[in-house]
């Protein structure tokens, strides 16, 4: 693969061009297949800063062209030895040429969706940066996907400065270069180009997402049921991890140790809790018809132990993978509502609590932070993480962690 | 029912002490008068729009109808053919002598159902045809680059003479 970086005032172009050994279907790193669609996409700052070092440019390039690589990546401008290493040690690929020192920087910004997860880390680090990234439209690929409003999750971000934080939102069509599953990141770290193109103006020393424990410990939504401390996204010495730190960017995982339930909470007593937003598809207010919105919907109203205020019935589409028996997605968190939403079985839950029979003693864990997670945390901002979390939220217990480490193995 | 029931036995029973006192407790508990008439304004205003919606939705009806008039004549033939070679094409739209549909208040004539179908399928195989074109490209400036590096390497050099 070799990559091309090129700056217009505010907008920077990439284009790759394969190698003879690079295919066009890929696999990134959760496993899934991604076909390449076009070879070419921008990123558009939102005001004019200095260029950056050659290994925050060489970084972004790789969350996108990483599943199309093979055995090689020429970057247009020389990297420094120690991200070369990363990428020859997490990919197996000779990456050049190589020249100059690696960077370093010291704020911590947060890689902010306006979501529910990322809030809740926006609350715990409130003089951090909020790093938003809007798709926008690709100049050579028709837009099938106008349901999906960036334009208001963006405008949301944005409303974020209100509160007086320091938001930045970074325009870009790179998601459109896939063309299998759909348009999407390749890889789940660009949404962070953004934060690492503005790594050196902001001095960033670490980039802050909202992967929570399910993401990160539990699996996520593609391997289920499966306890995953080696997951290759997000693990501190996972390939992406190192990768990251290399570029002086290391990702830094503040709800790592809690689930879904407890970033809502923090993100609704926020002062951010007027621009969460976890609907992709709503305007003024979420639709409250996808899929997204009955899920989130069911840890709302366990969160706040009252029936769930939905208008979708378990005959939806929407809803048809409720009627039938788990293994889900997320399932921690199907468990957790069903154990404490009152009149579950009027909802369309009511067949997937009847399968997971969970009490509110079997999902008390997810009240709970999962203390490795904070251990994982780099140094610098590791002790406040474990403060936060001893305050705010507890530490599970050994036996509680257990159910962490033993996710889905008797089933 | 009931809480009339309660109101009517109280009266007759409880002295006048406790009762206010239970009035009060069931008044913190549920809405209050002031509640009730904020609520009972905002429904006299939703009301108000409502019927001004109403309105509205039966004048632009009224427009449709008038407009669709001669429109659905000259377009039904060619749409007609056109829907049956499309295989997306639902089977409303190939019912010959089909009757206007209201589609979401909106009256729509059969023929505009299926142009609106067809502008649809042309739109999604545009799209997917465009996509096979782009990735053609990258492909196709692989086979170059690759042909470029090995003719530098001076393996052809007896072919292309």
């Amino acid at each position: 693969m070799r990559v091309l970086w090129a700056r217009d005032d505010l907008t920077w172009r990439l284009q790759f061009l394969l190698d003879p050994e690079d295919s066009d279907t890929g696999t990134c790193a959760d496993g899934q297949r991604i076909e390449l669609r076009t070879n070419s996409c921008g990123v558009r700052l939102a005001e004019s800063i200095p260029d950056p070092h050659n290994d925050l440019l060489a970084v972004a390039a790789w969350t996108i062209v990483a599943p199309w690589t093979k055995s090689r990546v020429t970057f247009d401008r020389p990297i420094s030895a120690r991200l070369a290493e990363a990428l020859c040690s997490g990919w197996g690929v000779d990456a050049g040429p190589v020249s100059g020192d690696a960077r370093t920087g010291s704020r911590l910004a947060v890689s902010y969706s306006s979501g529910a997860d990322s809030v809740a880390v926006a609350a715990m680090f409130p003089e951090a940066p909020l790093a938003h990234l809007q798709r926008v439209s690709h100049r050579r690929v028709p837009n099938r996907w106008t349901h999906y409003r960036s334009d208001v999750l963006a405008g949301l971000a944005g409303l974020a400065a209100k509160t007086g934080r320091e938001v930045s939102v970074v325009q870009s069509d790179l998601e459109f270069v896939l063309s299998f599953p759909r348009p999407g990141y390749p890889e789940h770290q660009a949404v962070a180009v953004g934060a690492l193109l503005q790594a050196d103006a902001l001095d960033l020393g670490g980039i802050a997402f909202g992967y929570e424990l399910g993401s990160r410990w539990l699996g996520g939504g593609r391997y289920l049921l499966r306890y995953t401390p080696e997951n290759p996204m997000w693990a501190q010495d996972g390939a992406w991890g190192r990768l990251f730190a290399a570029a002086g960017t290391p990702i830094v995982l503040p709800v790592g140790g809690v689930s879904e339930a407890t970033t809502m909470r923090l993100s609704l007593e926020s002062e951010l809790r007027d621009q969460v937003r976890w609907c992709l598809r709503g305007t003024t207010t979420p639709c409250g018809t996808c899929g997204k919105c009955l899920y989130k919907e069911l840890i709302q109203a366990a969160v706040e132990r009252r029936p769930m205020r939905t208008s979708v019935t378990a005959a939806a589409p929407v809803a048809k993978k409720w009627q039938e028996p788990p293994p889900y997605g997320g399932q921690e968190m199907i468990e957790y509502g069903c154990a404490r939403v009152p009149g579950i079985e009027e909802t369309p839950f009511a067949r997937a609590a009847e399968f997971l029979q969970a009490t509110v003693a079997s999902t008390a864990w997810l009240d709970r932070c999962y203390p490795p997670a904070i251990d994982e945390i780099p140094e610098p901002w590791r002790d406040q993480v474990r403060a936060y979390m001893v305050d705010s939220i507890g530490l599970m217990t050994p036996d509680e962690a257990r159910q962490v480490e033993t996710w889905g193995a008797d089933r | 029912m009931f809480l009339l029931m309660v109101r009517v036995l109280m009266r007759m029973v409880v002295p006048s002490r406790i009762r206010r006192a239970a009035r009060a407790r069931l008044d913190a508990r549920y809405a209050s008068r002031a509640d009730h008439r904020d609520a009972l304004f905002e429904l006299k205003m939703l009301r108000r729009e409502v019927v001004a919606l109403r309105r509205e939705v039966d004048r632009l009806r009224e427009g449709a109808a008038r407009s669709q008039g001669g429109a659905s004549q000259a377009g039904s033939s060619a749409a007609q053919s056109s829907s049956q070679a499309s295989s997306k094409a639902s089977p409303a739209s190939s019912q010959p002598g089909a009757k206007a549909t209201s589609k979401g208040g909106v009256v729509v004539s059969p023929a505009q159902v299926a142009r609106g179908e067809e502008a649809y399928r042309l739109a999604i195989e545009t799209a997917e045809s465009l996509d096979q074109v782009l990735q053609n490209e990258v492909r196709l400036w692989q086979a170059i680059d690759a042909l470029r590096s090995t003719l530098r390497q001076g393996q052809y050099t007896d072919a292309s003479r």
